[in-house]
């Protein structure tokens, strides 16, 4: 973005009362598709005379309230230039593309940088896990640290203590290159130790809130998905069965993200089996995927993402050679971690499947009819 | 809003009948929402250019000067008119800051005037995110530009605000003084759609004269001469803040009530300077071009320069403030050949080598420092940090992140090379306008016309009243009378040591002349690097003079002398000659306990006072209870004095008093 425009970007990625993907679809149809400015497109909020964007009371409210503040967002954005501070919009070649792909229009719209932006298009891996770990998580993560950075690709790290310091410092260590993922506002980031590495170009510090908000265990959390989203793989370290890297491997999975795990030792007691179970791939300290016997005995359930869903039910069904399931069937066959409310509700959606009452209850069929596809004949 | 409807609230609010034609456009433009560029001179009323909108704006104006008595003084008069103005400035209390900071938060204030600096102070950044802005207004506005007389860094984050203010809001930038090249300069910086206002620059009440002395003596008798017989109360502008001291003690020495003002004074003393040329106390102020930043005196009826100003743009602006009343009002330049030095010395000298600037380059590549810090590890001048330091701010080599205490210098990741060509640009660009001064002196145009012609205002009609116009041209030489008067002078001037701490005994001191500016220097370099002998017996005169000048009949114990780094006996038997003449007891048990280099070889105090720390031991008897006078030849940043006190008030001594030949002109 051109740096006069940094006031009109901050005024609506930090207005209130608007979700980042319905900030993202104005953005598409203010500024992409109608081709003018976002200060152009700011002026007309009120008028309405170029942009029809359907705002939501509250989102209005919000927006408007910024447009007002826009002097003082300007304030602001000249102490984020003077403090080296990069500011990145999602319209900018520098965005990591892969942050799009991966977060579609949950992608932030703007990301502040300090450092080397090169490092944002390049591989990265996520070496996730949490803040108190054993040594084998560790050593795991230092190991995968070395490959990685051996084949040259950027290590992310969301800066916590434990698992994320570690394998921050060992790409450093290693001379590889490195991403913070600030789980605070860009302004409020300061460490000596990494500076030099900034300054020569190892290390980029990125953040996606407010340059102002302090540390929160709300961003803590939200600032996950950025880390998932930039990388193009994940490997767990160690997870508890709760916290942070619990939800975020979860989550990942959901989106239908591979995620590799440290392998567990016998009787260890992290969460690393119960995420194995539900979809996560292990792997032993060289990263080399292990494959584990399937106890089906288990209770443990997968997590899948919905097309992924749609795929399994689909073949289940062609292996019940075409009779109708009920979602409770479903769910068993498969076993996923989705609620049966949550299953007829993916499934429902799909143009793959039909549902028959059958003797009192529902049952899904396949769709035998051909989807409408548009055809030119 | 129409200008019959604006002319109503004119008067209902400042209780004029009309706006001149300029200042309405201005008002117009700015009550469209327009970016406004007002070229005018002092006395147009420019301030009612922002003051008016302001009022009618919602929300509060901020506006940034670097003239903190002006803005006071705007205060105050806005607030008589009922209009709720305020400033903040760095002079104010914590607790008087939040107490603004507070009310503007809330929208009390329709003007909040702050100067430049304010713009890197972290608790007025937090605070000013919460206003209401209204308008942003830009006072002086020459000091954007790095071709300016004036360029100040901290004009720059200013600029990079402004680029960064929606293109729909009201901004005023207003100067008195901008050549066409100045004003592009604005017009790039500031960047978006910038209109232009530039009104005529032509000062009918001044009567500009130039006058040719033959010396330094020639000088100080024209001035004299010229102050007995004129009028009112003025401003002398020297080149240096020693100057300013010495032509100060000049005229009060014969008998002129005069006072002197520089930056390196404190801030109460320039605020009660300020104040006494307000209310006429001095006939005259003796100053450096700090004072033409802080003044708002309606009646200064004449502007002497002792020294020659490096460009017209400088001399323009500092007679600028001059006869704001529009009554006449007398403007000299004495000029003498050798004046010339002191402008090309700045010119040519002071940029820092290129190998020091990779030296700061180098030491920011580990860590990132707040200044001390590099002034530590590169060992150079705080002066010359600075100026390294604000070019690499430039260039973008290096940021400048404020914190609550100082500055943290980090590199920044994939920093440009450093540019040494736009130095020399802007060193060529200087001593053009240099050449341009000095063809103000010889110039046969009408005087006024030459300045308005130079700053871009074409003038057809002569003024009249300069001496070119007048057809005198003025030489003076002094007369051996005057000679006399001011050998006189200099044998009765002594200048001050400033050493005085609450926690030492060490009292401040006395010197018995400046080194460099009469002929002390000359005989202490005689003698200590020139095997000239013994400091010859008209220092002894000299100092024993000073002595009793500055410490009376004041009782001493014991003469203490400071062993010496590189020139032998020198110090020690002046000092004894001192004893023997004021018949006080001498020490020699004042004795180095390890070898130090002359203090001239290290530019930074930090390293001066390391030079020295430890250096001295004290091996005799007791001088607990004694009042001991300390001598030495010539006194620098006072370190080397500093650390033999601590020494002596660890041996018991209650009260040490320095006495040395000579004080360096960048000594303390």
């Amino acid at each position: 973005m051109k740096q006069e425009e940094l006031s009109f970007w901050m005024a609506l990625a930090h207005a209130t009362g608007f979700s980042n993907r319905r900030k993202m679809e104005y953005l598409i149809q203010a500024v992409f598709n109608a081709g003018i400015s976002l200060e152009r497109a700011l002026e007309d909020v009120k008028d309405k005379s170029l942009v029809s964007f359907e705002f939501e009371p509250k989102e209005i409210r919000g927006l408007s309230e910024s447009i007002e503040n826009l002097p003082n967002f300007s304030f602001l954005a000249e102490e984020v230039i003077n403090q080296n501070i990069h500011p990145i919009s999602i319209f900018d070649s520098e965005y990591p593309v892969e942050l799009k792909n991966n977060l579609g229009k949950l992608a932030p719209i703007l990301l502040y940088v300090k450092g080397n932006t090169e490092l944002l298009n390049k591989p990265g891996v996520a070496i996730v896990g949490s803040r108190s770990c054993s040594s084998q998580a560790i050593q795991f993560t230092n190991s995968i640290a070395k490959q990685m950075t051996d084949q040259r690709k950027i290590i992310i790290s969301g800066f916590a203590k434990g698992v994320d310091q570690q394998a921050l410092n060992s790409a450093l260590d290693h001379h590889g290159q490195s991403i913070i993922i600030l789980p605070q506002g860009i302004m409020t980031y300061s460490s000596k130790k990494y500076y030099p590495h900034i300054v020569k170009g190892d290390v980029l510090v990125l953040s996606s809130y407010h340059p102002k908000t302090p540390w929160s265990v709300g961003l803590a959390m939200d600032r996950n998905k950025t880390i998932y989203g930039l990388a193009s793989e994940i490997f767990v370290a160690e997870s508890d069965t709760k916290g942070g890297t619990w939800e975020g491997v979860r989550d990942g999975l959901k989106r239908g993200r591979k995620i590799y795990i440290r392998i567990p030792e016998d009787g260890e007691e992290s969460g690393n089996q119960q995420l194995i179970h539900n979809g996560a791939v292990p792997v032993d300290l060289s990263g080399v995927e292990v494959t584990v016997l399937n106890d089906s005995n288990s209770d443990y359930r997968r997590i899948l993402s919905d097309e992924k869903i749609v795929e399994e039910v689909e073949k289940v069904i062609k292996e019940n050679s075409g009779k109708g399931m009920s979602s409770s069937d479903i769910l068993i066959a498969l076993k996923i971690d989705v609620k049966s409310q949550g299953i007829v509700a993916i499934l429902k959606r799909s143009e793959k499947f039909v549902l028959e009452k059958s003797r009192g209850k529902l049952l899904f069929k396949l769709n035998d009819s051909q989807p409408a596809v548009p055809r030119l004949f | 809003m129409n200008r019959t409807e604006a002319e109503k609230r004119l008067k209902a609010t400042f209780g004029f009948d009309h706006f001149y034609d300029e200042q309405w456009e201005g008002i117009q433009a700015l009550l469209n929402r327009q970016r406004v560029l007002m070229i005018q001179k002092t006395g147009f009323g420019k301030s009612l250019v922002f003051q008016f909108p302001a009022c009618q704006l919602d929300g509060t104006t901020i506006v940034f000067s670097p003239l903190i008595a002006l803005m006071r003084e705007q205060v105050n008069r806005l607030i008589d008119l009922g209009i709720r103005a305020t400033v903040l400035n760095s002079t104010q209390s914590f607790e008087e800051k939040a107490e603004v900071l507070k009310k503007a938060k809330d929208g009390y204030y329709k003007l909040l005037y702050i100067a430049p600096e304010r713009q890197e102070d972290v608790s007025w950044l937090d605070a000013v995110k919460e206003f209401k802005i209204s308008m942003v207004v830009i006072d002086e506005a020459h000091c954007i530009s790095t071709w300016g007389h004036d360029f100040r860094p901290s004009y720059r984050r200013i600029v990079s605000l402004i680029k960064l203010l929606p293109g729909k809001f009201p901004i005023l930038a207003c100067t008195a003084t901008a050549t066409m090249s100045v004003q592009n300069d604005i017009e790039n910086q500031l960047g978006g759609e910038l209109t232009i206002l530039r009104g005529n620059l032509l000062r009918e009440n001044f009567s500009l004269n130039v006058v040719w002395a033959d010396s330094q003596e020639a000088k100080m008798s024209g001035v004299v001469s010229f102050l007995r017989k004129t009028e009112g109360s003025g401003i002398i502008y020297c080149g240096t803040q020693i100057e300013t001291e010495i032509y100060s003690r000049w005229l009060q020495f014969v008998g002129i009530n005069a006072v002197n003002y520089h930056g390196g004074l404190d801030d109460a003393t320039r605020r009660s300077v300020e104040t006494g040329l307000m209310k006429n106390s001095y006939k005259c102020v003796v100053a450096t071009n700090a004072l033409g930043m802080g003044i708002d005196k309606p009646d200064i009826r004449f502007i002497i320069h002792v020294q020659i100003p490096p460009s017209p743009l400088h001399y323009y602006q500092e007679i600028g403030r001059a006869g704001r009343d529009g009554k006449p009002t007398k403007i000299i330049l004495f000029y003498n050949s050798a004046d010339d030095q002191l402008p090309l010395s700045f010119i040519e000298g002071n940029r820092p080598s290129v190998r020091q600037y990779q030296k700061t380059i180098d030491v920011l590549k580990e860590e990132s420092l707040k200044l001390h810090g590099i002034i530590r590890l590169v060992n150079m001048k705080q002066t010359a940090v600075n100026v390294i330091l604000n070019d690499l701010v430039d260039q973008k080599i290096v940021s400048a992140i404020q914190q609550s205490k100082g500055k943290l210098y980090e590199l920044r990741f994939g920093a440009p090379e450093l540019d040494t060509s736009s130095f020399e640009q802007l060193r060529e660009f200087k001593l053009k306008e240099f050449e341009e001064l000095k063809k103000y002196l010889t110039s046969s145009l009408c005087r006024m016309k030459f300045l308005c012609n130079y700053l871009g205002d074409d003038q057809e009609n002569d003024c009249g009243s300069c001496d070119s116009d007048r057809g005198e041209k003025y030489a003076i030489r002094a007369s051996s009378e005057w000679l006399e008067k001011i050998k006189e002078f200099r044998e009765s001037y002594f200048p001050k040591l400033k050493l005085e701490t609450k926690k030492s005994v060490l009292s401040n001191g006395v010197a018995s002349s400046y080194y460099g500016v009469t002929e002390v220097g000359n005989a202490l370099h005689r003698s200590k690097y020139e095997n000239g002998g013994d400091f010859p017996d008209f220092l002894l005169r000299l100092t024993l003079k000073a002595f009793r000048g500055y410490y009376g009949q004041k009782k001493f114990d014991l003469i203490i002398f400071v062993p010496p780094t590189e020139s032998g006996d020198l110090v020690r038997n002046f000092a004894e000659k001192i004893s023997k003449v004021l018949r006080i007891q001498i020490s020699y048990d004042l004795k180095k306990r390890k070898e130090t280099k002359p203090q001239k070889e290290f530019e930074s105090a930090i390293g001066k006072k390391s030079n020295v720390c430890g250096a001295f031991i004290f091996e005799g008897n007791s001088i607990n209870g004694k009042r001991i006078l300390i001598i030495d030849d010539i006194f620098d940043s006072g370190h080397t004095i500093k650390e033999i006190a601590k020494v002596l008030q660890k041996h018991g001594a209650v009260e040490i008093a320095p006495l040395v030949i000579a004080k360096t002109v960048g000594g303390r």
